[in-house]
């Protein structure tokens, strides 16, 4: 009954002095942990842009556009923000985590084999020899 | 099972400084997994807009000044947490371009995030690294802005 795409990741909340309320489902990037709000009955967009997400107080909003569309990882069976997508390969957040954990060689090492990113965890100096 | 901290951060709201970081420790290297944002202001209501921003601390850094905060632990089951945490840096450890959560809002307005189990925010058990709340956007005003986390650690 519920597809793969179903998954939420989390739920955010706008309460207004008014008293109204605004929800919206998120997911977290598989891929890099960044946290992108689902628009309603549309692909995903990216928290940056916000997409059709109104802001109380009345704060212009941007248009959502194809490149903040997200996309769905088969191996993880869970969302990935738009730049993730992009890059087309699977490297599980865990793994990324695990590599920056095992210190600077591990790092040096990974990016050497061709990994394509460590998602912003750890400032470029950690890959330098001390 | 690991213990749960609520951390509370609050300054006046700086375009370049944090409000708040929490970060592992040298000595204390565990993952902090954040479940749980609320975030808003506290002067008196006016229609100020500025960006939320939560970003990584991705090295040490030579940060400066600020305030210790003691995160307050959830189940006092659990002893105090082992991360740090300092509100209203003077200079700011090196901290990430990148917005993992990134929320424009008004002055008069409540923000809140909550995690689905297994989504949430996680930062690597590394020397230094952790999290940081900023608020980037320049504002007509001074806000003083408070933001509470709640992670597990």
């Amino acid at each position: 009954m519920f597809g793969p795409r179903s998954f939420e990741g989390g739920y955010a909340f706008w309460s207004d002095p008014d008293g109204s309320t605004l929800e919206r489902d998120t997911y977290t990037c598989c891929h890099c942990g960044k946290v992108c709000i689902r628009k309603p009955r549309t692909a995903s967009i990216s928290a940056t842009t916000l997409g059709d997400v109104p802001i109380v107080g009345g704060q212009p909003l941007k248009p959502a556009n194809d490149g903040d569309l997200g996309g769905h990882c088969l191996k993880c069976k869970k969302d990935v923000c738009g730049p993730c997508a992009d890059l087309g390969v699977c490297i599980p957040y865990e793994k990324r985590m695990e590599i920056v954990e095992k210190g600077r060689e591990a790092i040096r090492s990974a990016l050497k084999a061709g990994m394509p990113s460590l998602a912003g965890l750890v400032h470029p100096n950690a890959f330098r020899r001390p | 099972m690991a213990g749960r901290y609520s951390t509370t951060g609050t300054r006046s709201s700086s375009t370049t400084l944090s409000v708040v970081g929490m970060q592992c420790t040298t000595t204390t290297q565990k993952r902090l997994t954040f479940y749980d944002f609320v975030m808003g202001a506290s002067n008196a209501p006016a229609d100020n807009t500025f960006l939320w921003c939560a970003r990584r601390i991705t090295a040490a850094g030579t940060p400066a000044g600020g305030s210790a905060v003691t995160p307050q632990v959830l189940d006092t089951g659990y002893g105090a947490a082992l991360f740090d945490a300092t509100e209203g840096w003077s200079t700011d450890p090196t901290i990430s371009a990148e917005d993992l959560l990134a929320i424009p809002l008004n002055h008069r307005a409540t923000f809140r995030w909550v995690a689905a189990p297994g989504s949430e925010i996680v930062t690597p058990a590394t020397d230094n690294l952790g999290l940081a709340w900023m608020t980037p956007t320049p504002s007509p005003a001074a806000i003083t802005v408070t933001v509470t986390s709640l992670c597990i650690e």
